[in-house]
């Protein structure tokens, strides 16, 4: 099972208490949503802030090593596993290892880092210090430029899927050969369609989780080109989404999606039904944040919240959470 | 009942209740009609229009309830899609410095009503923008989203009151300029208008975006960068005094900053809210003869920030027409209001920006020039002189020659202890501000001098002064002398006692002397490495050679001489004066007359004397004696008896055709009792008395109507004295072939 548990707002969970049962039950028929929304509560680790212009997004290696893209300022910075800075990769610019408003990253089974490097319409990699290691440019969409707004590969670094972002698509590179392998969707409400995918995740090499903003939805497809499930919708209830931001699935198949404009990071199932709302432990409610947007749990079920207006970096331990 | 039915009970009560009430509830109390897709659309952005809290009006498990507005457009209504995730305004709008939200507008600002505020009163995104904005015909990329058209900048304005009107409103001109927006300006986001040459609010303000005050798309501040993207000949202002960040860094514009703050152009200029003369930033004088001259005053005064640069002593001029004066220079010139105007109107001045550039033109002259040496003048290459030729064309023929002290003097300093290498060719000699005199000498003059303008040269003309090889000394031709009294009339320049030019003023070296030319017939000729001068050039006014008619100026009737056998350049060319000149050298004057250092006195007679008994007598002998060029002419006789109390009142006036002048044999002045000398009946300057002209050129034999005699000599003189007998006595004394032994009285 999982190492945390679901627990029930304002009522107390007592196995044998008949009373209790009838009151759940009242509850569930006529209570509002406050008496019975799913937290899953999260225990602050640490943040790290006050170095950032407006980050998006964050990997974390297998080392721990935790990588935040510091759109703005144009560079991902490097920090340790319990925050503390370790080194900065690119500037602003054009060139090798720079930037112009990065927004999306992802990282593979060895380490290597894969930026959307957004305004300079390409996807850069770089080795796990930092070191460039190649770009390879996402074409324009029938004189559109593309507009990569992430990137999300697989564990093995063979290829990678992007997001553009303006040209409601999501593209497929083979690493090794730099070419685009196929291009999916058009803009739309359908499967398949999209209104400006924004962040994605790449669940078990199969299943990728793509934001899609403006239908207010999770959408996800498998790499086989397949459909697979939306997850969300619109609204303002929970499992719903305002602004959808960030994605991530946990090594259980949990989905976390953050949404900037509510300011909440919810949960979801593997067959996309709502779950639970991150919850703060210390208020016993939902966790408030600010402008969340790109969301990373790691093997040791840290969850890793990038709040793009604060520029800051919460950390959360998902283990042992009340 | 026991415990267990109660609870029993209870639990079928409330599965009852359930059932029931949840039952009724649903058919009483129907929910509205919904149509989620298109109300998505709006409530993507209305977010209080979304059916939770619209029609149930109430919050959710995740968010509270939000009351229904008017405006949506919030600023995190708006970041929520230009965060990147749709478009990505993170660098523009959200970095830095923008147009302030959160705040009210400022006091006095009417906000028009189309332009909603919050419902604390303050700006917020909605405030401009709305999804429903106008279209412009900026284009969508520009004005998409705003409320109002802002066709060059016309939306700004309709809060920002007061911006327009230009200078004589005190703000930067806007509208279609001279020149083009500078490239570097727009691919930093400055926008122009519907002209090319359009300079509208976004052209230097960015709303969005900018990391400087006032959301500039520049720097402003320090070094004004902004400014000197299009003002670029500007920059040499920088680093210079009359960068204040360096020479006053404490001080204070018209709106309290500091010139760090204010950047260096806003020390002294406001793009609003300014001055109307120069869009100045600093107080001026309600009135004012000048507006020019003011804005340099306003820091170069006693309690200004450039005290030690007042305008003290004595100035250039300023405030006159260059036009008038026959002037064309390449310079800028002003009217009385401070407007640089065209050359050519007649309200053009010349002003202190006439001269000064008070941002130093010219980064390649800043390279060479280190302030404040360069004392802000427009000229290239460092050499002011090359500004003052600019009026003074003729002073300039100075350079090259004897009197450009780089030259021949190069240690001799003027009253500020610079050198003429320091000061320049014309500083050296003449200060344009400071100075201790009218006519702006730069070298100390005697306090208690009797005549300035012969002073001036002889502050260097003078025994140990920087030109002693050429001091006046000897037998000179005499200064300080009317020469009016003298019935002679000139136009030579004479000099009153302060030393300035005046009609009826007495004579001075200049007038004679050009001091910036040396040869009067070609000014291209600057005389060479320190030569040694003659009649043709010595910075003489006029030429002396070969024709006299610097001399003759004054000496009209003396001037006749030329030509005639008394011309020694024709009748003895080699034939030197006491000075080893040759009359080719010295000029026909010069090879009688020495007008400087002569050896003799009277006449300044340029030659050794000859016999006689009369001084006048023995000037003619120099060259009419045995030896002499003249030897060809030699009378056997020529001496009228002596002391027979001849007296000539009535024929002493050169003017009147009876003229006979007799001559003290000792001094040679004008007597009116005395003896007969030669030129008593001779005019040596003029061959015949009845052609008042030069002569021919030709070695002619002269009869008793010419030969220098006066007019009267062969038709009055003799006879008046000696009757019918004149003739035999003119022979006597004249022709020894007619002379004959006197008869015995």
């Amino acid at each position: 099972m999982l190492g945390w548990r679901t627990i029930l707002v304002k009522c107390r969970w007592q196995r044998s208490s008949i009373f209790s049962v009838a009151i759940l039950l009242w509850l569930t028929a006529y209570g509002s949503a406050a008496y019975g929304l799913e937290l899953t509560m999260a225990k602050h680790l640490f943040d790290i802030k006050g170095t950032f212009n407006q980050p998006s997004d964050v990997a974390v290696a297998k080392n721990g090593t935790i990588y935040v893209v510091d759109g703005v300022n144009g560079r991902i910075q490097a920090f340790s596993p319990s925050g503390s800075y370790l080194f900065t990769i690119g500037r602003p610019g054009t060139g090798p290892g720079e930037f112009a408003f990065p927004l999306g990253m992802d990282i593979d089974e060895s380490g290597r880092i894969y930026v959307a490097d957004s305004r300079n319409h390409r996807i850069q990699i770089f080795t796990a210090k930092g070191d460039f290691i190649s770009e390879i440019p996402v074409p324009d969409d029938n004189g559109n430029k593309a507009d990569p707004t992430d990137v999300a590969v697989n564990d093995s670094g063979k290829w990678f899927f992007v997001a553009d972002n303006n040209n409601h698509r999501i593209l497929k590179f083979d690493i090794g050969s730099k070419k685009l392998v196929n291009s999916y969707g058009k803009p739309g409400a359908e499967k398949w369609e999209f209104r400006y995918p924004f962040l994605m995740h790449l669940h078990h090499n199969k299943d990728l989780y793509i934001v899609d903003v403006i239908n207010t939805r999770v959408q996800v497809v498998n790499t086989e080109g397949k459909f697979v499930t939306f997850v969300g919708g619109w609204g303002v209830e929970k499992g719903q989404f305002f602004r959808p931001k960030g994605v991530t699935v946990d090594k259980k198949g949990l989905a976390y999606v953050s949404d900037s404009y509510m300011g909440v990071i919810q949960l979801f199932n593997i067959t996309g039904t709502f779950h639970s709302v991150l919850g703060d432990p210390v208020s016993g409610g939902v966790r408030k944040f600010t402008t969340p947007v790109g969301l990373f749990v790691d093997d040791s079920m840290r969850l890793y919240v990038v709040e793009m207006l604060p520029g800051r970096l919460s950390v959360f331990s998902l283990d042992n959470a009340q | 009942m026991n415990r267990s039915s109660t609870y029993l009970l209870f639990l079928l009560f409330l599965l009852f209740s359930t059932i029931f009430l949840h039952h009724t509830s649903s058919l009483a109390d129907q929910p509205p009609p919904r149509n989620p897709n298109s109300a998505k659309e709006c409530a993507i952005c209305h977010y209080r229009w979304i059916d939770t809290f619209f029609i149930d009006g109430k919050g959710t498990d995740l968010v509270p309830y939000e009351e229904t507005t008017k405006a949506v457009a919030s600023q995190e209504m708006c970041f929520s899609c230009h965060d990147g995730s749709v478009a990505d305004s993170r660098g523009k709008v959200y970095n830095d410095h923008r147009h302030p939200i959160n705040k009210p507008p400022p006091p006095g600002m009417e906000i028009p009503a189309i332009f909603p505020l919050d419902d604390k009163g303050n700006m917020q995104c909605f405030t401009c923008h709305t999804a429903h904005g106008v279209s412009s015909e900026m284009g969508i990329e520009r004005a998409v989203f705003i409320r109002a058209s802002n066709d060059n900048s016309s939306m700004c304005m309709m809060c920002h009151k007061g911006k327009e009107g230009g200078p004589a409103a005190g703000n930067h001109p806007i509208g279609t300029i001279k020149r083009p927006i500078p490239e570097k300006m727009l691919s930093r986001g400055s926008v122009e208008g519907s002209d090319k040459k359009q300079l509208i609010c976004q052209t230097c303000h960015t709303v969005h975006g900018s990391p400087y005050d006032n959301f500039l798309v520049d720097n402003n501040r320090d070094s004004a960068q902004l400014c000197l993207d299009c003002h670029e000949e500007k920059g040499g202002v920088l680093n210079t005094g009359h960068d204040l960040r360096r020479s006053a860094a404490n001080s204070k514009n018209s709106k309290g900053q500091n010139p760090e703050k204010s950047g260096i152009c806003g020390a002294c200029h406001l793009v609003h809210g300014a001055k109307k003369v120069a869009l100045w930033a600093r107080e001026l004088p309600d009135k004012s003869e000048n507006r020019i001259q003011d804005l340099c005053i306003s820091c170069h005064n006693r309690q200004g920030l450039a005290p030690e640069k007042l305008l003290k002593g004595y100035a250039h001029p300023v405030n006159i027409s260059l036009k008038d004066k026959g002037m064309t220079p390449d310079l800028p010139v002003y009217d009385l209001k401070g407007k640089q105007i065209p050359f050519k109107s007649k309200e053009a001045l010349l002003t202190c920006l006439t001269c000064h550039d008070p941002h130093q033109k010219g980064t390649d002259r800043q390279a060479k020039m280190t302030p404040p040496s360069s004392s802000f003048l427009r000229v290239e290459g460092g050499q002011p002189e090359r500004l003052c030729r600019q009026c003074h064309v003729q002073q300039a023929r100075i350079v090259g020659s004897d009197h450009d002290l780089r030259n021949t003097g190069p240690t001799t300093k003027n009253d500020r202890g610079q050198s003429a290498l320091e000061s320049d060719v014309c500083g050296v000699c003449h200060l344009v501000h400071g100075a201790q005199t009218e006519n702006l000498w730069a070298r100390n003059v005697p306090g208690k001098s009797t005549f300035p303008a012969q002073d001036l040269c002889l502050t260097c003309h003078k025994s140990k002064g920087e030109a002693d090889k050429k001091v006046i000394g000897g037998h000179s031709h005499p200064v300080d002398i009317d020469p009016a009294k003298k019935g002679i009339n000139t136009k030579l320049p004479l000099y009153d006692k302060q030393g300035k030019k005046a009609g009826n003023g007495v004579i001075a070296c200049l007038t004679c002397h050009n001091p910036h030319q040396w040869n009067p017939q070609k000014p291209e000729d600057h005389g060479g490495n320190n030569p040694e001068g003659n009649a043709k050039n010595s910075f003489l006014r006029l030429e002396v050679a070969p024709r006299p008619v610097l001399c003759g100026n004054c000496h009209g009737a003396k001037a006749y001489v030329e030509k005639t056998d008394h011309d020694l350049t024709i009748t003895a060319p080699k034939a030197k004066n006491m000075q080893g000149q040759t009359p080719a050298e010295s000029g026909v004057c010069g090879a009688c007359h020495i007008i400087h250092n002569g050896k003799n006195k009277v006449r300044l007679w340029a030659r050794d004397y000859g016999i006689g008994k009369g001084i006048m007598d023995r000037m003619c002998n120099s060259c009419h004696s045995e030896t002499g060029s003249g030897r060809n002419k030699v009378p056997k006789v020529s001496t009228h008896p002596e002391k027979q109390l001849i007296a000539n009142p009535g024929r002493n006036s050169k003017d009147q055709a009876n003229y006979f002048p007799l001559f003290d044999n000792a001094t040679g002045a004008f007597k009116t009792v005395g003896d007969i000398a030669c030129s008593s009946c001779h005019d040596v300057h003029q061959w015949d008395p009845k052609q008042a002209s030069q002569g021919t050129g030709n070695n002619l034999e002269g009869k008793a109507t010419n030969s220098f005699l006066r007019i009267q000599t062969y038709n009055m003189i003799c006879k008046d004295c000696h009757g019918l007998d004149s003739l035999f006595r003119f022979k006597y004394y004249h022709d020894s072939k007619k002379r004959k032994p006197m008869p015995a009285p």
